[in-house]
């Protein structure tokens, strides 16, 4: 969502470059921010008949009057310009949020870790809005009612209802955390996932073989990824959790504008670096508060499986001759001009960076097949 | 007699020690030519063999893949729509500004 806007600012005339979009961006006035967010909202448009219902005239108009309200810079109509919940997972694995939070304390407290220079202190004052929940006019996207009081709890419970997966963490102070655990959740996306991905190792590694012993397997790829769509899409029948990934992804993609460059505040806290781990690493330092070990593969990843599970839960494999999709890196020799590139390279970031994240070896069976049984497993 | 005896030892032992270095460099000196040998027939050897013009034939395999089905026009329109909806600026540090400076700060 952030990073969206960011590249929009760049594209719309009359143009900005990346680090002068970033700085408009990061330096906004929050009730700009949220009147976008509404407009990125409404642009989603929900079909006829899908429930929440479309933005109230009053609303839209509110919208509009926003900073980033221009033409160009608003997602054109049907455009789901925001990351997939997972894209919110892998980056708050990061414990980014919670440092962030130890940042604001410290500035709102004192000069213990540098004074705030003006594009600092706006900075300072859209992330307690964005992340931390002080008042605005559209409290819709955050848990602020007294029955969702902690948004960081909103989103733990939207990972575990949709992938079926906790934060590596509890709280700041290290306690377990408190969040509501849904019934309905999707427990078995882990094993379906990570067992695509081995299946798309298998494909990539033989793309190119045409006489060798060949264990790539369309039709497994394509029933993993069939699967993993059904199941990701049980959780969003009539648009739910679409909201609540939309605020993910914005809290989350505030975090990664922040420490993708050597924005006002890392340079206000010295805590330049030159990549987004580094730059979390140093200003975690300041606050006392280590980042997860794995942090690289986290921001490595982010963008690239938002993609990944985007495709998926759209059906774009359809059918096991479509396979290819999910592991060629450039369209087949033939297509038509104009061709969509297939996420080959995006699935290719992901295995790399999950294994590297989670230590399982995604290129190797654990457990080799067992070939010695020869009958069926028996009914119980 | 004695002392004639051990002289002539020391003087065999001396003499075998000269000899074994001696034969260390000529080996030595072996191994560097061989080398050398090697490397300066290594592409005469393989253009005499044919090897230019055997991979100059297997150069189109470089390309060839297993044919694979055209991506549906609803799925093609689909997939560039999500590309279109997740397109996002680049962080990596090619064309980077503070690269640049970073360079021209080491130039001078």
């Amino acid at each position: 969502m952030i990073q969206q806007l960011v590249r929009r600012l760049m594209m719309a005339p009359p143009g900005m470059s990346r680090n002068d979009a970033a700085h408009a961006v990061l330096t906004a006035d929050p009730l700009d921010l949220f009147l976008h967010v509404e407009q990125v909202w409404s642009a989603f448009n929900p079909p006829p008949g899908a429930a929440p219902p479309l933005a109230a005239p009053a609303r839209t108009a509110l919208a509009g009057g926003g900073r980033f309200g221009g033409a160009g810079v608003v997602p054109p109509a049907g455009a789901r310009a925001w990351d997939h919940l997972a894209y919110s997972y892998v980056l708050e694995n990061t414990r980014v949020v919670q440092i962030l939070r130890r940042v604001v304390q410290e500035f709102r407290s004192g000069e213990r870790i540098g004074l705030a220079h003006v594009d600092t202190q706006r900075w300072l004052d859209a992330t307690e809005a964005l992340l931390f929940g002080s008042a605005n006019p559209f409290a819709r996207w955050l848990s602020s009612s007294s029955i969702r009081p902690d948004s960081e709890a909103q989103r733990r419970n939207a990972y575990f209802r949709e992938m079926g997966v906790e934060l590596a963490f509890g709280t700041e102070d290290n306690q377990p955390p408190s969040y509501v655990k849904a019934e309905a959740h999707n427990g078995s996306f882990v094993p379906l996932f990570e067992e695509l991905l081995f299946e798309l190792w298998q494909a990539i590694m033989n793309v190119r073989n045409l006489v060798g012993a060949n264990s790539q397997d369309n039709d497994r790829i394509y029933r993993l990824a069939e699967a993993l769509q059904y199941e990701l899409r049980a959780r969003r029948l009539f648009e739910a959790l679409d909201r609540e990934e939309l605020a993910a992804a914005t809290v989350l993609g505030w975090a990664e504008l922040t420490f993708s460059y050597n924005s006002p505040v890392i340079s206000d806290t010295g805590s330049e670096g030159t990549n987004e781990a580094t730059r979390l690493i140093n200003l975690g330092s300041k606050v006392n508060m280590a980042p997860h070990s794995k942090s690289s593969s986290m921001f490595s990843m982010a963008a690239e499986i938002s993609l990944f599970l985007r495709a998926i839960e759209a059906g774009v494999v359809s059918g096991p001759e479509f396979a290819w999709v999910l592991y060629l890196e450039a369209p087949p020799p033939g297509a038509p001009a104009g061709a969509p590139a297939p996420i080959g390279a995006e699935s290719r970031r992901v295995i790399t960076e999950w294994a590297a994240a989670t230590g399982r070896d995604l290129k190797n069976r654990a457990k080799p097949v067992e070939t010695s049984r020869r009958q069926l497993v028996r009914v119980q | 007699m004695a002392n004639t005896t051990s002289a002539s030892r020391s003087r065999t032992a001396a003499a075998s020690r000269s000899n074994i270095a001696s034969l260390e460099r000529t080996v030595e000196a072996l191994q560097r030519t061989v080398l050398l040998i090697a490397e300066a027939n290594a592409v005469p050897n393989l253009l005499a063999n044919g090897f230019e013009e055997i991979s100059m034939k297997l150069e189109p395999l470089r390309n060839l893949s297993p044919a694979v089905a055209p991506m549906r026009p609803p799925a093609a329109r689909i997939l560039l729509q999500l590309r279109r909806d997740l397109d996002r600026p680049d962080w990596s540090l090619d064309g980077d500004r503070e690269l640049r400076e970073q360079l021209l700060h080491e130039q001078y």
